[in-house]
């Protein structure tokens, strides 16, 4: 008597018969599918929320009613055809209006609704329901193009579930009218455990194997076959009449870049007075704007205002860990140099301090307007050709930024939905306003690097980049002395410059703030020795400078951590950063002061590591800025959210270490191996191919010797177990021919079968009916060998077993079976395949 | 499921291209404009159909791990009907979306022309392969596979293929199953006829009484006892009275005043079967001689059959005798003509010879070809006095061109034996025209 488990059978109840399953997980896919692609199109979630519940109640409904008037062609050919008409209209009523992908978005789900309506029979609709589940599959595939959020694989989950639970409702449907009736038809059967698995067991596979292939799926470095594709010309959403005559003009009359310098301060009053004001200056500020605001973004920069993170009265309001930008870096072509891992995404220039401020002196902003496609040329110093080739980054605004457009250094072309920008004297591009939120723009760059440290090709530096404080305590200049008496070399002593920071202080978000009137920078350099970002910088190029060094302050954010499920850099608020910059050997160099952050590499990711490898490594990184960020809790829920986030941590590092770690390490090397022993692979895969093609011609002699190699080498002593060993080796040279001995079939069919096998072969008649007649007569000689084997094993299958054979002609005489079973052709269709 | 007529090309891409493996060329597709447009969540994209793939593949090995089944032949099976077969699980665990292959060692029912008469009796069968998909399959569930037959004979199964494409449908795995003690018996083709005409010189009257049996019939019966029904006895001979006394069937049993022993002799000489098996002249034999028993138990007349051949055999229906249907129908399905090369074939002569002696048989049947009549002397054989001869000549050439028209039919022969009757036939007759009341 079967027991049933009805505990775990209710709790996996069928669906209420009004709800058809296939059309319901038919239309939820789709519906899936059509919300990604929403999402990352529509500005909205709830607008493409809406979009897709429509659609997908809308696909429900036609499914139902092609299921139920299924006998009704007509009219459905009528609502069919309608709907087709209609999204037809629509697609080229939102082609010539908004966005292609719209337009394709509505003519994809009008024909999946005109599809689900039109079938003839029930197997043509059911075989065009696979076509419904391409077209959910490409809209996710949309949609995963264009998502910036992680989340999106959340989406990508629900939707393998949803296809999970599909298929085995589509099968049933193409397959239920082919089925005839058994004693229980009842085509909505399904048992609710098969092969002792639970039914949700299937979907729960799949989405844990989804999500094991992902972490162990090794991500190359973008191919990036036929170039990056710029974005097409936007409609301008920021323009400025004024920035646009002016561009007009300069470029009528073009700008003499040798004499810049008393053009400028000609200019500068004429400048600054059609320059933007600044945001925080401006009464035009958006009342949330200084939630974002971050030091280093500021026309001024103080590192007295440097915030503590921990305080809410210093922050107001301000979350360091806000994505403030997401970047997403592709270089033009495969350059034969590595991919660096982080980025300096630059901002500002600061060239004037005056022991508590930095500024920027001379400033003036050209403008530009856009060329014949769309895009902003930017003025580039004449310099050695970038050696990685162009940098393409597309930048999303997440959070509202300043007018200075955050590039990586050398930006020379940007693409931006606006009638004209500018660049400042660092030929840095400068928006007529701020970047609202969702604000898409690209930048090509062309990165240099030189003894491993990025270069900036800005204009040679002038008197303010020698600039020093008018009441410097002179303990600085006497520390950079000593600190760079063994260097010879501009570069060397900036670089012992660089390492003595590195080394001797430490990095803190605590705010350092001196009130007594002495400099910001001796406290820290004497007496803490501890701050932030700032204080490094400031103090390395207040040093640089006492060395005679041209310096001059770098502020940004360090794009050092990519996310490694959306592929985009994700520039935080806490990822603000300054660095210093210095002139040496003819060019401006990036020198990296802060321990926290990472010294500049060209060292790139590699593409042998795995997901889980990359995913590990962003854990760790925000890991590290967490603790940074909250090195005092304020209250509870803080406290159990920091342990909740530390087991998290523990958990990922236990399950990374002890199976995806190594898993992904023997992933790697197998694709080293494919990719740098290729040639190898190559003849080995086509010897095997060779080797298979023609294995009749070596494959039955070869296992014959092998066989025969067994046989003899045996040590024949128990007539019961060497009669078993034979038999094995005889089964198995029988496989050849397809003539391996079935589980419990009888000792007389299976030698029957080879008989007659051979018989066919060899053009003797068979019997003009097919009775298997067990009786098969004997008296082959060729056979005499299995006949004579075969009897034995009859022996031992009735269990007669004091028969006397004598032992050693059980050898010989399965070597002349093997010797006759090789003789017959190799059967490829049954045997061998 | 009749399919539409499609491009040799796109048809082969749609069996390469079916199911799983066009997950993988997605899966492909998918990889390489992630890997070109550095698409991260692409590689998402990428795990989820490969993990759908792999799951697809594996997980239907899974419940095929442990499946048992069993097979039995459900009800009789004839040849050119349909044999059921019936199927049972004998795992505990049920099989979901599954379906069950059996290879069949007989051909169907389809007509297969050979211009090859040399070998006529050396023609392979061709096997066929029934498939029967189920969504759900339990132990309580008996799915059964009807097959048409094209020929008789006992047959074995000894393994089925059960394939199973749970839980997504994509790709089928099959095992094959050991089948235990699973026997098919697919007995001659048997055609209802009404009556074997008589053999006397004026014309051809019934020579039993036919099934629609009357009381003036039955007078010419003398009522000769009960005794335990057999199968294939009338019910309107029951002795109801009896029966309830016996606590058993119990059947009058008459012996017919005009009592008829009837002899029927097939001939197993090998040179006498002519045409591509299953449609050959020794089948159309057995045919006739399987309808001619099949009509002599229902009606209580007396035949006796002797064949030859690998299996010869001698059973009797009707009369006195024992035996049941399934005997002869049994008898028949396992008979064989002679194998060409045998050795020590039986003529056919012989065969009547010896299945004369000792016997008194009122009326001898003989079923041959028209080529082999020369063989046979009928004024030669040792019969009875004032018995009878039903001769059935079969057109040879119908046998390889079964499509023209040949000539059928009772034929009286000036000169011949008065008590001899012939009745030609050829592939394609129906016997339900010609063997009938007159």
């Amino acid at each position: 008597m079967i027991r049933v488990n009805t505990k775990r059978t209710a709790m996996f109840k069928p669906l209420p018969r009004s709800l058809n399953p296939f059309a319901l997980w038919h239309s939820a896919q789709f519906g899936l599918g059509l919300l990604g692609a929403a999402a990352t199109l529509f500005s909205s979630t709830g607008a493409a929320l809406l979009l897709a519940m429509l659609a997908a109640a809308g696909s429900y409904a036609c499914l139902r009613m092609a299921q139920t008037n299924r006998p009704d062609t007509k009219q459905r050919l009528v609502f069919g055809n309608a709907i087709a008409a209609l999204g037809l209209l629509c697609f080229l009523m939102l082609l010539f209006t908004t966005d292609l992908m719209l337009a394709l978005m509505a003519l994809l789900v009008a024909s999946q609704l005109a599809l689900n309506l039109t079938s003839e029979t029930a197997q043509a609709a059911s075989k065009r329901h696979y076509v419904g589940l391409a077209s959910g599959f490409a809209a996710l595939m949309i949609g995963a193009a264009e998502s910036t959020s992680a989340s999106y694989l959340m989406l990508m989950l629900a939707y393998s579930a949803c296809v999970c639970l599909l298929l085995p409702a589509l099968w049933r449907e193409l397959n239920t009218e082919q089925s005839a009736e058994t004693k229980h038809p009842d085509s909505a059967k399904t048992p609710g455990h098969v092969g002792g698995m639970a039914p949700w067991l299937p979907t729960a596979a799949v989405v844990g194997l989804a999500l094991l292939a992902y972490l162990l799926l090794p991500m190359p470095p973008q191919a990036n076959i036929g170039g990056t594709v710029m974005p097409l010309s936007q409609t301008s959403s920021i323009s400025n009449p004024l920035w646009d005559a002016e561009a007009e003009r300069s470029q009528q009359q073009p700008a003499d870049s040798d004499s810049d310098t008393g053009k400028t301060e000609q200019s500068q009053d004429e400048q600054s007075s059609l320059a933007p004001k600044a945001l925080w200056e401006s009464d035009q500020i958006p009342a949330n704007q200084q939630a974002y605001d971050y030091p280093g973004f500021r026309q001024q920069f103080s590192i007295e205002d440097a915030v503590d993170s921990r305080d809410p009265a210093t922050t107001s309001g301000l979350d360091l860990d806000a994505v403030v930008l997401l970047m997403k870096t592709s270089y033009a072509s495969h350059a034969d140099h590595p991919q660096p891992r982080n980025h300096y995404v630059k901002v500002r220039n600061f060239n004037h301090f005056d022991g508590r401020q930095w500024r920027t002196e001379q400033d003036h902003l050209q403008k530009w307007l856009p060329n014949g496609d769309g895009q902003f040329e930017l003025p580039v110093e004449h310099g050695q050709q970038s050696d990685q080739g162009l940098l393409y980054q597309e930048f999303t605004v997440k959070h509202p930024v300043g007018a200075w457009l955050p590039a990586v250094d050398t930006p020379v072309r940007v693409a931006i939905a606006a009638s004209s920008i500018a660049s400042d004297r660092w030929h840095h591009p400068v928006t007529a306003e701020p970047l609202p939120a969702d604000t898409r723009y690209t930048v090509v760059s062309e990165p240099q690097h030189i003894h491993g440290r990025s270069i900036s090709r800005l204009p040679a530096p002038d008197a303010n980049d020698l600039q020093l404080p008018a009441k410097m305590d002179p303990r600085i200049s006497k520390l950079a002395s000593n600190i760079t008496q063994a260097g010879r070399t501009p570069l060397q002593r900036a670089e012992q410059l660089e390492s003595y920071l590195r080394e001797n202080y430490q990095f803190s978000l605590q705010s350092v703030i001196d009130n007594q009137g002495n400099t910001p920078l001796a406290p820290f350099l004497f007496d803490r020795k501890s701050g932030h970002c700032e204080h490094f910088a400031s103090s390395m190029v207040v040093m640089l400078r006492s060395l005679g060094i041209p310096a001059r302050l770098a502020t940004g954010f360090s794009a050092s951590q990519r996310n490694p499920v959306t592929g985009y850099f994700e520039l935080r608020a806490i990822d603000g950063h300054a660095w210093a910059e210095a002139w040496i050997e003819g060019k401006w160099l990036s020198f990296e002061p802060t321990p926290a952050y990472p010294r500049p590499t060209t060292a790139d990711e590699g593409w042998f590591n795995s997901t889980a490898d990359q995913l590990n490594r962003y854990i760790q990184h925000r890991s590290q800025q967490s603790e940074l960020e909250s090195a005092q809790t304020h209250s509870i829920t803080d406290t159990l959210v920091n342990l909740l986030g530390q087991l998290g941590r523990w958990i990922w590092s236990a399950l990374y270490w002890l199976l995806l770690a190594p898993v992904g390490f023997v992933v790697g090397r197998f694709l080293w191996l494919l990719t740098n022993a290729w040639p190898l692979l190559f003849v080995f895969a086509i010897a095997a191919t060779a080797g298979w093609y023609y294995r009749e011609r070596w494959l039955a002699t070869s296992l014959q010797r092998w066989i025969q190699y067994r046989l003899q080498k045996r040590k024949y002593h128990n007539w019961q177990e060497d009669l078993d060993y034979c038999h094995r080796w005889i089964d198995r040279m029988a496989t050849l021919q397809g003539l391996q001995r079935n589980t419990g079939e009888p000792i007389e069919h299976w030698q029957a079968r080879m008989t007659s096998y051979a018989a066919a072969l060899t053009g003797a008649a068979p019997t003009g009916t097919a009775s298997t007649d067990a009786t098969t007569p004997k008296g082959d000689t060729s056979t005499a060998a299995l006949d004579q084997f075969c009897a034995w094993l009859q022996q031992r299958w009735y269990g007669q077993e004091d028969i006397e054979q004598p032992e050693e002609d059980l050898p010989s005489i399965a070597l002349d079976v093997v010797d006759w079973l090789a003789s017959l052709p190799i059967n490829t269709t049954a045997g061998l395949r | 499921m009749a399919a539409a007529s499609t491009h040799p090309a796109l048809a082969a891409t749609r069996a390469q291209l079916g199911g799983h493996r066009l997950l993988l060329v997605i899966a492909v597709v998918c990889f390489l404009v992630a890997w070109n447009r550095g698409i991260n969540l692409l590689y998402g994209m990428v795990a989820l159909v490969l993990a759908l793939w792999l799951a697809s593949w594996l997980l239907p090995l899974l419940p095929l791990r442990s499946v048992q089944v069993s097979a039995r032949q459900s009800g009789q099976a004839h040849a050119n009907g349909k044999v059921s077969i019936e199927y049972r699980l004998r795992s505990h665990a049920p099989l979901a979306m599954c379906v069950i292959e059996q290879s069949l060692p007989f051909v169907s029912n389809s007509y297969s022309e050979s211009t090859d008469t040399e070998n006529v009796n050396s023609e392979t069968t061709e096997s066929a392969i029934a498939r029967r998909t189920l969504v759900c399959w339990t132990t309580e569930d008996r799915p059964v596979i009807q097959v048409a037959t094209g020929q008789r004979g006992l047959f074995e199964l000894t393994h089925v293929r059960v394939g199973c494409s749970w839980p997504f449908g994509l790709k089928t795995h099959y095992r094959t199953v050991p089948l235990a003690h699973c026997q098919l018996l697919i007995e001659p083709e048997i055609v209802p006829i009404t009556a074997i005409p008589a053999t006397t010189a004026a014309q051809p009257q019934p020579m039993a009484p036919t099934p629609t049996h009357s009381s003036a019939a039955l007078a010419h019966n003398e009522y000769a006892g009960i005794r335990d029904y057999r199968h294939g006895d009338s019910l309107r001979h029951v002795h109801w009275a009896a029966s309830a006394r016996h606590q058993q069937m119990m059947v009058r049993e008459f012996d017919s005043i005009s009592h008829q022993d009837f002899l029927l002799v097939l001939d197993a000489d090998p040179a006498s079967n002519l045409g591509p098996y299953p449609r050959c002249s020794f089948e159309h034999s057995i045919t006739l001689a399987a309808s001619m028993m099949h009509w002599a138990q229902q009606n209580g007349v007396s035949i006796r059959l002797v064949c030859g051949g690998q299996h010869p055999f001698d059973v009797a229906v009707g009369g006195n005798s024992r035996s049941q249907e399934g005997d002869y129908l049994m008898a028949l399905t396992r008979a064989n003509p002679w194998q060409t090369h045998s050795l020590n074939v039986q003529t056919y002569e012989s065969v009547i010879g010896s299945a004369l002696t000792g016997a008194n048989a009122s009326t001898l049947i003989l079923i041959r070809n028209q080529s082999q009549l020369t063989k046979v002397d009928v004024s030669r054989l040792p019969l009875a006095s004032g018995a009878s001869v039903l001769d059935i000549q079969l057109c040879d050439a119908s046998f390889d061109q079964p499509m023209q028209q040949w000539p059928e039919g009772w034929q009286s022969e000036p000169g011949t034996n008065p008590n001899r009757r012939i009745l030609k036939l050829h592939a394609s007759s129906r016997l339900q025209r010609w063997l009938r009341e007159m």
